[in-house]
């Protein structure tokens, strides 16, 4: 790194358009925490709906890194352009056909959907569903984060194990992932920061959960949706802050924990 | 004349060909200048590079085809080692290894340091690498340019070769340059991707 | 790798020449601004057929409908959404509460259409349907009760859209309210039915569980009949005084009430209103569709719509002058207030 007094072209521009993403969010934070302040955006629903959509991102981003973690490593190591095509595709489909396709899927007119509800999985309005869609949306940004970071590694170690005899899947979880660890959990913070942004498909198949421990409560993209509707601007901004702080904590979480993998791998 | 290693093997990496045919055993020293193919030898030996065409050979039983996790052929470069395991971990990687077999090898290669090997210097995690990959009782280890990195390495290699020839494991030292040192059994000068063998 | 380069390249000026050719055929297809209607979804294509009819015999060009729940509608509009004319199926989003400096002060019903329950096609939901419309016909109280009460005691089947976004989930809620009066013990029988055995679902709009319906989440759902009918779904009407089809019992239906975010709502007819919204960037035009509608409702029957012989004008301020001589030729008939 050369340190330079002058910021460079290059340097301005990047604070402009870093600027132009700012702007929206800082409006919402300032006008929901001092200009309206509304008590509804501070209510216990949102609080609870918060909590919701943190708790069902959290289970969707584990489910995602147990799934998704072997074929990012496979992508990155073998280069298979039509997995990866096809790891893509929900991340580039309007995001309400995805919410379309699980309601069909789980629904009785379809062999699945009947064998989901006889065994009492019911996906329409509840938490498997809730985690489901937020999975399915949130894997792509996984895969590809998981991907850089396999391609990144020296694969020295994995030749090690393998000619030691490890099978490939054993290599990826005895060397790989413990190798990675922390980039990996940085990756799977990130796409739980997706998961916290979903709206389109969960507003068809989760719009409001029906079960224990969350009977009644809305997914926060949703009830901000709802409340406005419902209030208009205040209550709807107020509770858009709420959600924006704890989804910046999540990100900060993220850096921070790819910050010290970055120290320590320089080392 | 029979030997347990009989390669015969052609490789092309775009201008590059390799083109490598030779039988050996025990104690094998391939030296060559940057670029002649010695890396890719090694790899195609061990699996990760397939083969054009040709067959490698160990004790009669053909690993052309065989994959890696299979083939029981190690190859340690310099990057070979597990950064987050201790010394201990390392060498009971296999979780089947016996103690007094680890305390053995550790004896005759001087490891008698501990802690994660990301914090060791490059020659201890090597050696560690090495041992590791003896207690596996590979056919084959193949060692590319790692000497360089150890001190003393030819004369561990040289306190090896009674564990080796018990365990019928035979080995290929890869360096730039021919060694007087090493107590080898066949040499080779590699040149452009052709090999040929070199009379001590 | 020169060959790579070139496709590259003929692949962006591709890209940039559909994306510019676009814009241009739409920028230069449309020099006027289109008109914009919001619209309570379940008549998207009631609005839609208005609207392309009204661009065919002037020229002017028209926005797709864009629907919503009437009073996510009414919020957006508020908050300042572009639009011109507003199509609700109620009149309270009508009022400066929602509209803010949109408000016109004044909205004119000119069709009714009542709520239905439609259901999902498989054995059960069928036969309990039946036996509801049964009841009706034979004018049995007990077994009216019984398939009532078959339809409000299954957990996650029935669908009511949220009262406080969609009049049609208000007005599936005071139904049930007098149907408990009715035929139930009390009021709340019904109601307290479906709370106890969480049997209902949500959406913000009755046209979102449409969906459900069709895929068999839910067994049954509250929406009105032109919304049924277009989406062809199964179902059976309900008594007139359950159906807020029947603008004679105004009176009745407004003895009930729910109370929602926005504070309580009276029950009401189901009418279809039209307003041009106040500070309109296409005043001119949006009155045009305005007295297009007026003149074009009897077309909306084709849609199960029943259109109202005399359209009815709800007003606090006083209309604009082509309102006034509908009124004075007696087009249109003066109702009462917004607010």
């Amino acid at each position: 790194m050369t340190s330079t007094k002058k910021p460079d072209g290059l340097t301005i521009f990047s604070i402009v358009v870093t600027i132009l993403i700012i702007i929206p969010i800082a409006f919402i934070l300032v006008y929901g925490f001092a200009v309206y302040h509304s008590s509804i955006g501070f209510s216990s629903i949102v609080f609870k709906s918060i909590a919701l959509t943190i708790f069902s991102s959290s289970i969707a981003a584990f489910i995602v890194f147990l799934l998704f973690t072997p074929l990012a490593y496979h992508i990155s190591r073998l280069s298979s352009s039509a997995m990866e095509t096809i790891s893509d595709i929900s991340a580039s489909i309007p995001h309400p056909i995805v919410g379309i396709a699980f309601l069909l899927i789980v629904s009785p007119l379809t062999p699945f959907g009947r064998f989901l509800i006889s065994i009492g999985l019911g996906l329409f309005d509840s938490i498997p569903g809730l985690v489901t869609a937020l999975a399915f949306v949130s894997a792509p940004v996984y895969i590809r984060a998981a991907q850089s970071v396999f391609s990144q590694n020296p694969s020295e170690p994995e030749i090690l194990a393998m000619g030691l005899g490890l099978s490939r899947i054993k290599t990826l979880y005895r060397v790989v992932v413990p190798n990675s660890a922390r980039l990996l959990l940085s990756a799977t913070l990130t796409s739980m920061s997706r998961a916290i942004s979903e709206f389109g498909s969960i507003a068809i198949i989760a719009y409001v959960i029906l079960q224990f421990p969350f009977a009644g409560v809305m997914p926060a993209s949703v009830l901000i949706y709802q409340f406005f509707g419902y209030y208009g601007l205040g209550p709807a901004v107020t509770a858009s802050a709420v959600m924006i702080l704890i989804s910046i904590i999540v990100l900060l979480i993220s850096r921070f924990i790819k910050g010290i993998g970055n120290n320590r791998s320089g080392v | 004349m029979f030997k347990a290693l009989e390669v015969d093997i052609r490789k092309r990496l775009g201008e590059f060909e390799l083109k490598a045919s030779f039988n050996a055993e025990g104690m094998i020293h391939i030296f060559g200048v940057n670029g002649s193919g010695k890396t890719t030898l090694l790899k195609c030996l061990a699996g990760v590079i397939r083969v054009d065409s040709g067959t490698i050979v160990h004790n009669g039983i053909e690993l052309t085809a065989i994959p890696i996790e299979q083939r029981k052929v190690v190859y340690l470069d310099r990057l070979s080692f597990f950064p987050n395991l201790t010394v201990e971990e390392h060498l009971s990687f296999l979780r089947v290894t016996e103690v007094e077999e680890i305390d053995e090898i550790k004896r005759i290669m001087g490891i008698d340091y501990k802690g994660k090997l990301k914090n060791l210097s490059t020659g201890q995690k090597l050696k560690v690498s090495l041992a590791t990959s003896v207690l596996s009782h590979p056919r084959l280890i193949l060692l590319d340019e790692i000497s360089a990195n150890i001190s003393n390495a030819e004369s561990t290699l040289n306190d090896l070769v009674p564990i080796l020839r018990r365990q019928k494991t035979d080995m290929i030292n890869v360096a730039q340059e021919n060694s007087q040192t090493l107590e080898k059994n066949f040499t080779f000068n590699i040149v452009n991707g052709k090999i040929t063998g070199v009379e001590d | 790798m020169k060959s790579q380069k070139i496709i590259v390249i003929i692949v962006i000026v591709g890209l940039l020449a559909v994306g510019t050719g676009i814009g241009v055929h739409y920028y230069f297809s449309k020099s006027k601004s289109p008109l914009i209607t919001y619209v309570a979804d379940a008549y998207v294509g009631e609005a839609n057929y208005l609207l392309n009819g009204y661009q065919n015999s002037t020229g002017n060009p028209v926005s797709p409908a864009i629907g919503g729940g009437s009073y996510t509608d009414a919020q957006k509009i508020g908050s300042g959404d572009p639009a011109n004319v507003f199509i609700s199926v109620a009149l309270s989003p009508y009022s400066s509460h929602y509209l803010k400096d949109r408000y016109s002060g004044w909205a004119i019903a000119f069709a009714s259409d009542q709520l239905v329950l439609a259901y999902y096609n498989n054995t059960t939901d069928y036969k309990i349907a039946m036996m509801l419309r049964q009841a009706e016909i034979d004018n049995n109280t007990s077994e009216f009760v019984s398939a009532l009460f078959s339809i409000t005691n299954k957990s996650n089947s029935l669908g009511i859209s949220d009262p406080s976004t969609d009049p049609a989930g208000l007005r599936a809620w005071i139904s049930l309210e007098i149907a408990g009066e009715l035929y139930g013990h009390n009021e709340s029988y019904f109601v307290n039915a479906v709370r106890q055995h969480h049997a209902n679902v949500t959406r913000s709009s009755a046209a979102q569980l449409v969906p459900a319906l069709e895929t068999g989440e839910i067994s049954f759902l509250f929406i009105y009949k032109s919304a049924a009918v277009h989406s062809g779904l199964k179902m059976i009407e309900l008594p007139a005084k359950m159906n807020f089809g029947d603008t004679d019992l105004s009176s009745f239906y407004s003895e009930f009430n729910y109370t929602t975010v926005a504070g309580l709502q009276k029950g009401s007819p189901v009418l279809l209103y039209i307003t041009a919204l106040a500070n309109n960037t296409l005043a001119t035009d949006s009155m045009e569709f305005v007295n297009y509608t007026l003149n074009h409702r009897s077309e909306l029957s084709t849609f199960e719509l029943k259109p109202l012989q005399h359209p009815e004008l709800f007003n606090d301020t006083t209309p604009p002058v082509e309102i006034l001589s509908l009124i004075s030729s007696h087009e249109l008939v003066y109702s009462g207030r917004i607010d």
